[in-house]
């Protein structure tokens, strides 16, 4: 498949005791924010370890830049932000950055302009001559950022990169990784976080205990799992008390399958196939009025529990 | 693009280097080796210290009581004497008034002379001093020449006679290595340069191991490995402190040199004149390349080690538990250097020259002690090559798998088992 960053393809990675990996496959595009998104320890540093050729999968098969495995070729497009971070403590900024981007390849001359570039992007130029242990735990996860993007990877790896920054920072590294994906790079990155994929990812793949629960962009996971629970909140004026009003109550007549008050309204859920059109109607036919009526988009974090809900659901069937 | 244990390499030296124990080090190793040397050459050249002052109980006869003081007091002409005598009469049963001077520290220590020495060829010193070899030694030898000056005027010799029966005979030593070493020299040297093998080879060992566990603690491993193999990695780390280690060994060669040829107007601030006109035995390249030799042989072997362990260890503490086992080997080997000095040529001396964990600092040692056949060089360099082959090819197997560990320990089956998994 053309224009594929990173491709798994039946990947699986067990290690002494138990899975960490089954049976993976995803496909990443290029040009995207791609999310790896799970529970801790659902197996997401196993992947990025793998992808990185730290450590190689037992099974399965994993292809960068449509052609290339992990390992030596690679090496250079990427760009990898480990979730366990940390630099060489006795050494300077500018010679901890140099001795990391000569590792990805580059050559030495090329490299200190670059770093000046980034590390006055970051405010950190005042600290380029100073020891890394000298500096606070945000300016060093700073400073490990600038390690991954120096070399102009064409693929940035990160490894829940917005755990320890504070929100200033937090705001300044999104701002870099959609510039990034704005100029062509590709950029996967794993956190627990879901709010954080749903602020910026165009593709997710969501994987729990080993497998991978479901992925593709996430615009069309939203809106399926948006039909898939048909799902309102409605708020009426006048006065009212705690009871439901008769026409949001559970029945055929009314097509709600499901209504609980929430915050000045109620959230119902229609049943199957039922369109929100004609609760709509009834709801005006009757004479009430209507202050909101929204079809409440799912948060990724809803799909994902619902996800896990039936899969286990299904396996408790199955078994 | 350079490799990536050249790169690595490179990091470990510039960095190596730039420590403030590496600097701290360098200049104060020949400071005081420099300064040892002086004070014992002071030591010598100006001679040390008070005389003996030893009480003699002569239970004897009054004729050999009076010879024994006056070979003990004697001196070359224009010295003082060693030792003072004061002959006190009494009873070597009653020690206690003895011992109460000596006590007091009146006196050093008191001879007895018991009445059949003649025959027996016995006596005996109790005293403060009795542990200084030198001191102990000259009085041993000086007893002796005055029973022998008794027995030889009961055989009937003049004093003229008896004096050039015992006259003085100089045995020169000269080493049969080339290097015009004298004998004690030769020993001096051997010992010098083991225990700077000893020392060089632990310190760069345990050094490699602590810059593991750096980066395993400071966790700057896990984007390393991402670009480097593991091999790589522990490859270029041995290479960079081991030069590191050889920079260093060069800056002290190289003070020592120094120190030795202004040996005469340094000592002359000591007070110690015409120290330029002590030979010092040569130092060719052969030795040097001998001591680098092996220095790089034996670094290479227990580095490798170092570095396993450092891999499969979470905190220095842990590590520095772990090392022992290994570190013993090496102290075995310093504990050798007896058996070395004492019969250099013998099967056991030769046999510990060849074991690859001791012939490092052994087979140096024994360089300079006495020649040693090319045979038993090539069969240690061989065994040591072979070994170091070994032992990094395990050490990098568990490091592979060791760097990425970061929970429990792992147990002696289960590093055997990763060395078998490759």
């Amino acid at each position: 498949m053309t224009g594929s960053i990173v491709e798994l393809a039946g990947v699986t990675k067990r290690y002494a005791g138990h899975v960490a990996v089954q049976d993976l496959s995803l496909r990443v595009p290029q040009g995207v924010i791609y999310g790896l998104l799970g529970p801790n320890g659902a197996g997401k540093t196993t992947t990025i370890r793998m992808i990185n050729d730290i450590v190689k999968p037992d099974d399965g098969r994993i292809l960068l830049f449509g052609s290339t495995p992990p390992g030596r070729e690679a090496l250079r497009r990427i760009g990898y932000l480990p979730e366990e971070r940390g630099l060489y403590p006795k050494m300077t900024v500018r010679r901890v950055l140099v001795f990391l981007a000569e590792l990805r390849g580059m050559k030495a001359a090329d490299i200190v302009p670059r770093v000046e570039r980034w590390l006055d992007r970051f405010e950190l130029s005042a600290w380029i001559d100073r020891k890394v242990e000298s500096l606070s735990k945000g300016m060093q996860q700073k400073v490990q950022f600038v390690a991954a993007v120096l070399h102009e990877p064409d693929l940035l790896v990160l490894d829940e990169p917005f755990s320890g920054l504070d929100p200033i920072n937090a705001d300044l590294l999104r701002e870099i990784v959609r510039e990034q994906r704005d100029s062509g790079k590709t950029i996967l990155f794993s956190t627990h976080l879901m709010e954080h994929a749903e602020q910026m990812c165009d593709d997710v793949c969501i994987i729990a205990r080993s497998r991978k629960v479901l992925d593709g962009h996430l615009r069309d996971i939203k809106r399926e799992a948006q039909e898939a629970r048909n799902r309102v909140v409605v708020e009426l004026g006048g006065a009212r008390g705690a009871e439901v009003p008769v026409p949001l109550r559970p029945g055929t007549d009314t097509g709600v399958a499901d209504a609980r008050p929430m915050g000045s309204g109620y959230e119902l859920t229609l049943s199957p196939g039922v369109p929100t059109a004609a609760l709509l109607r009834r709801l005006l036919d009757a004479g009430e009025e209507v202050i909101r009526f929204e079809r409440a988009a799912p948060t990724l974090h809803e799909i994902f529990v619902d996800k896990v809900r039936a899969d286990d659901r299904d396996a408790a069937e199955g078994g | 693009m350079a490799s990536a244990w050249s790169i690595v390499a490179r990091r470990e030296y510039a960095e190596g280097v730039r420590s403030r124990w590496f600097v701290i080090s360098t200049v104060l190793g020949p400071l005081l080796m420099g300064s040892l040397v002086a004070l014992s050459v002071v030591l010598e050249l100006r001679g040390s210290g008070k005389p003996v002052r030893v009480l003699l109980v002569d239970e004897a006869s009054p004729d050999v009581g009076a010879l024994v003081q006056a070979t003990l007091q004697e001196s070359p002409p224009g010295e003082p004497s060693r030792f003072l005598v004061e002959p006190v009469a009494g009873d070597a049963a009653e020690t206690a008034a003895l011992d109460a001077r000596v006590a007091s520290g009146e006196v050093d220590g008191y001879l007895v002379l018991p009445a059949d020495i003649i025959a027996s060829g016995h006596a005996s010193y109790v005293g403060t001093d009795a542990s200084s070899q030198v001191d102990m030694g000259r009085m041993a030898s000086r007893v002796e020449k005055a029973v022998i000056r008794f027995r030889a005027q009961t055989l009937g010799l003049k004093p003229d006679e008896t004096r050039s029966l015992l006259a003085h005979v100089d045995l020169e030593t000269r080493q049969a290595n080339g290097n015009n070493a004298s004998g004690s020299a030769a020993f001096g040297m051997a010992y010098g340069a083991a225990i700077l093998l000893y020392m060089t080879i632990l310190l760069y060992g345990i050094s490699v191991m602590r810059s593991v566990i750096q980066e395993k603690t400071s966790r700057v491993l896990e984007v390393i490995v991402a670009c480097a193999s593991p091999w790589n990695l522990m490859v270029g780390k041995l290479i960079g402190v081991g030069a590191v280690g050889l920079t260093q060994m060069g800056c002290w060669l190289g003070a020592a040199g120094l120190l030795a040829s202004f040996r005469g107007p340094l000592l002359a601030r000591f007070g110690v004149h015409g120290a330029e006109h002590i030979a010092l035995p040569s130092v060719g390249a052969g030795p040097v390349a001998i001591v680098a030799l092996y220095f790089l042989g034996g670094y290479a072997l227990y580095a490798a080690v170092y570095a396993a362990v450092g891999a499969v260890n979470n905190s220095e503490r842990d590590a520095q538990q772990a090392q022992m086992p290994i570190t013993f080997l090496l102290v075995g080997a310093f504990l050798c250097f007896p058996v070395i000095t004492a019969a250099p040529r013998d099967t056991a001396a030769v046999a510990l020259s060849l074991v690859p964990f001791f012939s490092p600092v052994l087979m140096p040692m024994r360089t300079f002690l006495t020649p040693v056949p090319l045979w038993q060089l090539a069969t240690s360099i061989a065994l040591l090559a072979g070994s170091i082959v070994g032992t990094t090819w395990a050490a990098a197997r568990i490091y592979r798998v060791g760097i990425l560990m970061y929970g429990k320990k792992p147990t002696l089956g289960e590093l055997v088992r990763w060395i078998r998994a490759g």
